[in-house]
């Protein structure tokens, strides 16, 4: 309930952010940022299917209050895991993102700037296999297990120039359902399977990415 | 800019291709199941299979399997086994704390009678035919009805000459005594029940006079008289359900039901819309349950006047069996050699107890 409590306000805060811009668009300086990057989930469990996954979010940074050192970035993005299941068939967990990070201008050391960052996101997850038998011959499977949820990430960038380093930790549990066949497989094989569970996918992150005024 | 573009595709399909690393199992494994059943169970059924099952206690349910006893408080997820060589040979019928077989010997049979689900079995010791009728020819159980206050009837067909003969006695184990209620000349046994020690049915035919007509029998005084009843269409191997001492039921081999409400004077047929009949428990005056030859178990809740197939379903497993026990008229089991399963609420919702699921076996 907390929890709940609490993403309320942050949504609050960073939508009442996100309108700001609005009001002066002319006079506001706009960044154009993007970065790539390698993810590892926190949970040993899930970090066995899939040990390491890869990350590319792209948005656009307004800098706003304080002589524009706090900054706002509507953004979206992508994270996408893979575990090869054999030659032919490789397991796929896909999570388009959408959704605002905060950063701060917090201090600098010669030409290196240091910013903390909160963001929030929506995510897309599915799950499903991709099944390859040549270039031409690439098939996907009905996704194993969808679902969506809300995402929490704080961190911290380092930019020298145009260039940055970021490293975060994102929290992120959301609530996947499980295709009803195999729901109905399970249970004329004997099981019982539930229709969602909670899935830990916490990650730790770490990105290079750029941030250029157009 | 085309130059950035295409570098920056370049670096993000690597990266991508970084994330395409081997992993143990799949995401799909970390979903949770849970088995329907306790994979032990598999004790019961693996090289083993179900001879007999019931409820014990309030929610205990004990059984006899082929290799020992078993017996539940918890629907089976645990259980305790006591490993045991069944002695099922002959003719076997249970009663509520009593189980009972005939074993045919060279000349006649045996009764014997075990009160502790088969771990000791007792000799009703006395012959039951009398040496009279033994000497006329070989005499064989056809039918064994082990009723209320465990009453012992033993049905006994006989060949004595070119004729049928029927031969009906009761057996009082406790007092280690027995009585021949009925010799019927002429006659070929099918199958007999009871009420209580006073009222009670046989039905027979003479394959030698009307090969396409079975006759009833009845007594109300405890086998010290019988008088003619009704007489029903042939059937091979009837079955009767006892609803009280004037409420029976017939079931034949072919489908055909018949009910009678004037304690077999006259029969009425009832549709039952569920193929032959092989096991019928009456729970209360209205509330009766069937299992049909094809396992289906079927219910009347108005003393047998209309029948209900139930549409018995536990997820995607078909509720089936060729055995039942009904503690009251909500619960109860429906069983098989390598299955259970259990309703709470007559057979609207079922819950599967044993199964041969693939699992069980691994």
């Amino acid at each position: 309930m907390r929890l709940l409590v609490l993403r309320r306000i942050v949504w609050m805060i960073l939508f009442s952010l996100a309108v700001l811009p609005l009001r002066g668009q002319q006079s506001i300086p706009v960044y154009l940022e993007g970065e790539i990057g390698v993810d590892r989930f926190g949970d040993g469990d899930v970090r066995s299917v899939f040990p390491a996954g890869a990350a590319f979010r792209l948005g656009a940074a307004f800098a706003l209050a304080d002589q524009e050192r706090l900054r706002l970035r509507p953004q979206g993005g992508v994270k996408f895991f893979g575990n090869t299941i054999d030659e032919e068939v490789t397991e796929q967990l896909l999570i388009i993102k959408g959704g605002v990070q905060v950063s701060y201008d917090a201090f600098f050391l010669g030409r290196t700037t240091f910013f903390p960052y909160l963001a929030v996101d929506y995510n897309w997850v599915s799950n499903f296999d991709m099944e390859s038998y040549g270039e031409d011959d690439v098939s996907y499977s009905e996704n194993y297990l969808r679902g969506t949820g809300i995402s929490e990430e704080v961190g911290l960038r380092v930019q020298v120039s145009d260039w940055y380093v970021k490293a975060g930790y994102e929290l992120f549990r959301p609530r996947l359902r499980v295709r009803q066949s195999i729901v109905d497989d399970d249970l004329t094989s004997g099981y019982v399977t539930p229709p969602s569970h909670p899935f830990r996918f916490n990650t730790v992150n770490i990105s290079i990415g750029f941030s250029i005024r157009p | 800019m085309k130059y950035v573009y295409r570098k920056l595709m370049m670096l993000l399909l690597l990266w991508f291709s970084l994330a395409g690393c081997d992993g143990e199992g799949t995401l799909l494994d970390l979903y949770p199941w849970e088995p329907i059943v306790n994979p032990e169970v598999r004790m019961l059924i693996q090289d083993n299979q179900i001879i007999h099952a019931q409820f014990s206690e309030r929610s205990h349910i004990s059984g006899i399997t082929a290799n020992g006893n078993f017996n539940t408080g918890d629907r089976f997820t645990s259980f305790d086994f006591e490993p045991l060589a069944w002695q099922g040979e002959g003719l076997l019928e249970f009663g509520a704390d009593l189980a009972v077989r005939v074993v045919p010997d060279e000349s006649s049979f045996s009764l014997l009678y075990s009160g502790d689900r088969g771990k000791t079995w007792n000799d009703h010791g006395r012959p039951i035919p009398d040496p009279e009728d033994q000497v006329l020819g070989k005499i064989s159980p056809v039918k064994l009805f082990v009723g209320a206050e465990n009453l012992i009837w033993l049905l006994c067909r006989q060949r004595v000459g070119g004729e049928r003969r029927l031969l009906l006695y009761e057996v009082n184990v406790a007092e280690g005594t027995h009585k021949t209620l009925l010799k019927k000349q002429g006659a070929l046994a099918l199958t007999a029940a009871a009420f209580d020690r006073q009222n009670g049915w046989v039905l027979w035919r003479n394959p030698s006079v009307d090969r396409e007509r079975v006759q009833l029998l009845k007594t109300i005084d405890g086998g010290r008289t019988w008088s003619d009843g009704a007489t029903l269409p042939r059937m091979g191997d009837p079955l009767m359900g006892v609803i009280d001492d004037s409420n029976l039921l017939v079931f034949g081999e072919t489908g055909g039901a018949f009910h009678s409400t004037d304690g077999g004077a006259t029969f009425q047929t009832v549709a039952t819309d569920m193929g032959v009949i092989k096991r019928c428990q009456v729970v209360t005056n209205h509330v009766i349950y069937v299992l049909a030859e094809d396992g289906r178990l079927g219910k009347s809740t108005d003393g047998a006047l209309t029948w209900n197939p139930l549409e018995a379903q536990s997820g995607n497993t078909l509720v089936s069996g060729s055995k039942m026990n009904f503690q009251n008229e909500r619960r109860g089991i429906v069983y098989d050699v390598d299955r259970m399963f259990l309703t709470e609420d007559g057979g609207a919702h079922w819950n599967v107890l044993i199964y041969p699921y693939d699992y069980v076996f691994e």
